[in-house]
């Protein structure tokens, strides 16, 4: 069996990690965890009366590849703490539209992903991406969304 | 062919079709802005309407064109390198409009934008900055919302942001929140103004001071009208003056009152106020000068076939190509980043600076805000 189990590093995508991790171990799956580097921030670099957009450019991609080495951490942390080998991978875009390629490479049976229960306006707000997940993944892919609570 | 090649940005190809739809885009609005006009001249009804009471002119067909656009349509992913390029366009348009003043103009509306904005930018954004800091929001939304809801948005944002060592999810919702207000003030303060028969010189002010990001700042006074577009830039100009002061304020305010003796060390202040300073306005007030001097060989705008002249008609265009990229950039998706305490700073200080706004520009009067150009 495979399991893709996508994070941000956020608290409920941390719950995702664990959940992962553990049904990968009881199942003897093929565990692989994906982080997405989103550039939406340096696409405003070039705003009309921007200043040093240089070093505005280079914080930014410094600030998300220190995002990306925390997840990438804290994923290590919970695979050595349960004794199970699993794959980390890195991807840059829009992360919904990554997410998708690495479903269609990797295939996985379930994927697995953080997700904050939403209500009323926040829920119309939201981008919701578990939400899209579930809408734009084949059957052949079930999706799992762990909440973000103890 | 080697040094040919230094004049152009790398992979510079990948920016034309997004540029090119922008300038077809900005052509066809600019067009339709003279078809509504041409009909609402022979008195038809529909074109009174859209004319008049819409205010429909070529700045809003750009805008709610491109946002139609922007976000029912699948943008080809080819175009939007392109489209961010275009935004930019409105600066070279802004250092031609230098030849919309004369030195007259900049010393009595410029020294009261100045004193304007000394109060509503540097105030909003010491006390947007001293209320998080009593309330216990991080150094870096606290800074990079203090100066984007104080100096020109999203611009100022990114200036700030690694002096105040913002993180990632702080700037999202900051720039978020910045894109929400400043559209919606975009849409709204142009038909608030008429409502209350505010003058365009008024308006201009009014822009100036209130609408938090730079781009929808210049779409709202030019849609509003030429009169408005001048003060609002010249008070603008004003404005991203402040902007070195404003990131050397979040400095002395973050890291070097706080003691971070290393973070402070690391910072060259001259660099720091040299890089965020806005060398394009000085080429605006080399217009400035230059129209001011009454060189005959240049004319002015009003002179037709001189050099002023034709200068003043690229300006047009270079603030439709720009309002086309605007359009055309307004995601709902980013506003929908707007959110947690970005967005309660956001909407108190463009409430505020509304309200305030509007009050001290009907105090003031048209007379001291008018762009007279001679």
């Amino acid at each position: 069996m495979k399991i893709l189990v996508c994070s941000d590093g956020e608290r409920h995508s941390k719950n995702a990690i664990k959940k992962a991790i553990s049904l990968g171990s009881s199942l003897s799956a093929d565990v692989t965890a994906l982080h997405v580097v989103d550039p939406w921030l340096k696409t405003f670099y070039n705003e009309i009366y921007s200043q040093g957009r240089q070093q505005y450019l280079e914080y930014v991609d410094q600030c998300l590849k220190e995002q990306a080495e925390q997840v990438r951490r804290g994923f290590d942390k919970e695979c050595i703490a349960k004794g199970f080998h699993a794959t980390f991978k890195l991807r840059h875009g829009e992360p919904l539209a990554e997410i998708l390629k690495e479903v269609s490479q990797f295939c996985p049976q379930l994927l697995i992903t953080g997700g904050k229960y939403l209500t009323g306006w926040k829920k119309f707000k939201s981008k919701n991406l578990p939400l899209h997940l579930t809408n734009k993944i084949g059957e052949a892919t079930k999706v799992m969304v762990v909440g973000g609570g103890p | 062919m080697k040094y040919l090649k230094h004049l152009f940005v790398a992979d510079c190809q990948k920016y034309i079709p997004g540029f090119l739809f922008c300038l077809i885009f900005a052509y066809l609005g600019m067009n339709l802005d003279r078809l509504i006009s041409n009909y609402h001249s022979e008195g038809i009804g529909w074109a009174t309407f859209l004319y008049e009471s819409a205010q429909m002119n070529y700045v809003a067909i750009l805008l709610l064109g491109g946002i139609l656009i922007r976000n029912t349509l699948p943008i080809p992913k080819a175009l939007l390198p392109g489209i961010a390029i275009a935004r930019p366009i409105i600066k070279p348009g802004i250092i031609i409009l230098g030849v919309h003043y004369v030195w007259a103009d900049v010393v009595r509306v410029g020294s009261v934008g100045l004193v304007l904005t000394a109060i509503f930018i540097f105030g909003t954004a010491v006390i947007v900055m001293w209320f998080c800091k009593r309330w216990g929001v991080s150094d870096g939304l606290g800074g990079i919302m203090g100066a984007g809801t104080g100096v020109c948005g999203v611009s100022a944002i990114i200036a700030t942001s690694p002096v105040v060592k913002a993180n990632p999810l702080e700037m999202a919702y900051a720039i978020g929140t910045i894109l929400l207000f400043g559209t919606l003030m975009l849409f709204t303060m142009p038909y608030i103004g008429n409502s209350i028969s505010l003058s365009e010189s008024q308006f201009g002010a009014w822009s100036a001071l209130a609408i938090l990001n730079t781009a929808q700042l210049v779409a709202a006074a030019e849609w509003y009208g030429t009169e408005a577009l001048n003060t609002a830039v010249l008070i603008n100009v004003a404005r991203i003056m402040f902007l070195p002061l404003v990131v050397l304020f979040a400095l002395w305010f973050y890291v070097l009152r706080a003691g971070n003796q290393e973070s402070a060390q690391k910072i060259n202040k001259w660099h720091l106020v040299r890089d965020k300073f806005p060398i394009f306005i000085l080429g605006f007030f080399l217009f400035v000068l230059l129209n001011s001097m009454n060189i005959e060989s240049l004319g002015g705008p009003g002179v037709v076939g001189s050099p002023f002249w034709a200068m003043n008609a690229v300006y047009t265009w270079c603030f439709a190509i720009g309002f086309a990229g605007i359009g055309l950039s307004i995601s709902i998706d980013d506003m929908k980043k707007a959110g947690g305490t970005a967005f309660t700073i956001g909407m108190t200080a463009s409430a505020v600076k509304m309200v305030l706004g509007l009050i001290v520009v009907l105090v003031i009067g048209s007379q001291l805000l008018r762009v007279t150009g001679v």
